[in-house]
């Protein structure tokens, strides 16, 4: 079994609750005094008029400070969030193993999860080539960043990485679909190193359409941010640092939409099951659940419900990230399981076993098994 | 209107031109002056020369007819086809 665990042995977060592991642990454990900014904050996302909804961006984001102002312009939220998560994340195992040589980052790789890239790039130059009188007046340098791909593809070249670099769509489980893929990917051999996650840019456009399509439950803000983790195969570095948590297991399934949302919460309850399975994990034993869809209306009791089917009625305790968060879509599973790495390593959460689940819409489902790990570092390390 | 004179160019329009094309080239306005080379100083490519003709005509009114959008590769050109064009447009109305 061990054979298919995976270390993460690192990680770089961009949250609303600011940049790394603590700040999220800190304001999880008090998450009344977490402090939420307006679109047009210094660091926010600005562009059009925001509907009358709460967000929270990404706390002290400053990425002419992380990134540099050369390029800036012609990247998208989406790319600088994911490329100032993925310097944090190789910054953090530089200091701990040194920097990758060259032969290094080309076994070292990026996997994105998003839900459609830039939405707000894809919404402004498309309607820019319906408005504007002549082609070149479309802004040329505008248009990589409308492709899904850009953010793990421009980071790849910020960084050298040469290894395998792919970027999965998937809604609210786009984070799980990310690290299952990062997964195959490793034992397969394919890669030595991957950096796996998610990320969701807060836009006007993405903010109208939860606002018009009442989508999101009561009180839930707008939120936004990036987590890539770098994963390694179990024990890969036995003299290396002590990893944040090892990843037992990673399932996705779905169903027909068109069954309704009760075949939906099943096939979750079933998916969970298996994943508990092939991680040799009894659900008794498993101490915390992160809820993806606890900030969707409706979903949300789709998926508890499917949860009480695998857990019985309680259960372990639920960590709902998204009071912090707020609902963050396709960074969703990606910047829960860092909420739930968070917490451990600061002791508010159970340790043991966590299990993190998504449900989208459309019918898909998911959920990762994680271990803490034993010696799990300290606080700030 | 038809000579090229650095006269034709207003110190306001100037200043606008010099703004955006600090602006596409991500630089302070006044790390720019007329003897850079925007390529071998700033690392500008086509691409940004087409955002430059693109927004002296967005945020300037002025555009500049297509057999004249050559690779812009420093501020004097940018004053004296900016300068024509706008003289050519005042003239016309």
């Amino acid at each position: 079994m061990t054979a298919a665990v995976l270390d993460i042995v690192g990680c770089g977060v961009l949250s609303p609750a600011g940049s790394g592991l603590d700040p999220l642990a800190a304001a999880l454990a008090a998450p009344e005094g977490s402090a939420a900014s307006g679109p047009d904050a210094p660091d926010g996302p600005g562009g059009e008029p925001f509907p009358p909804l709460e967000v929270r961006p990404v706390a002290d984001f400053r990425p002419q400070e992380r990134l540099g102002r050369k390029g800036l312009s012609r990247l998208t939220r989406s790319d600088q969030l994911v490329m100032a998560a993925c310097g944090e994340a190789l910054a953090g195992l530089a200091r701990t193993a040194g920097p990758l040589d060259e032969e290094a980052r080309g076994r070292t790789g990026i996997v994105v999860g998003t839900g459609t890239g830039s939405v707000r790039r894809l919404a402004e130059f498309t309607r820019d080539t319906f408005v504007q009188e002549r082609p070149y007046m479309v802004n040329p340098s505008h248009f990589p960043g409308t492709l899904m791909n850009s953010p793990a593809g421009q980071s790849a070249i910020r960084y050298g990485l040469t290894g395998v670099n792919s970027t999965l769509s998937g809604g609210p489980v786009a984070g799980l679909s990310a690290l299952r893929f990062a997964r195959n990917a490793l034992l397969g051999g394919h890669a030595d190193r991957l950096l796996a996650g998610g990320v969701e840019e807060l836009s006007a456009q993405s903010a109208w359409a939860w606002y018009r399509t009442g989508a999101l439950g009561p009180g839930v803000a707008v939120g936004e941010g990036s987590a890539v983790f770098v994963l390694e195969r179990a024990g890969a570095r036995p003299h290396g640092p002590a990893p944040l948590g090892h990843l037992l297991a990673c399932e996705l399934r779905s169903t027909d939409p068109a069954e309704g949302a009760a075949a939906v919460g099943r096939r979750l309850a079933e998916c969970v099951g298996d994943a508990l399975r092939g991680a040799g994990v009894a659900a008794e034993d498993v101490a915390v659940v992160v809820p993806g869809a606890a900030g969707r209306r409706g979903w949300s009791a789709v998926e508890e419900r499917a949860l009480r089917r695998v857990f019985g009625d309680g259960g372990p305790p639920r960590l709902a990230a998204q009071s912090v968060l707020g609902e963050t879509h396709s960074a969703g599973a990606a910047l829960h399981l860092a909420a739930l790495l968070a917490c451990w390593r600061d002791g508010t959460a159970p340790g043991g076993t966590g299990l993190v689940t998504a449900v989208g819409p459309d019918g898909q489902v998911g959920c990762l098994v994680v271990r803490r790990a034993a010696d799990a570092a300290e606080p700030g390390a | 209107m038809t000579a090229p004179t650095e006269s034709t160019i207003s110190a306001e329009l100037r200043d606008k031109v010099r703004a955006i094309i600090a602006d596409v080239l991500e630089v302070d306005a006044a790390e720019l002056s007329e003897a850079n080379s925007f390529a071998d100083d700033f690392e500008a490519d086509s691409l940004m020369s087409i955002e430059m003709f693109s927004r002296f005509e967005r945020d300037l009114g002025i555009s500049i007819p297509q057999d004249e959008l050559v690779d812009l590769d420093d501020l004097g050109t940018a004053y004296e086809l900016v300068g024509r064009h706008s003289a050519a447009e005042a003239t016309s109305v």
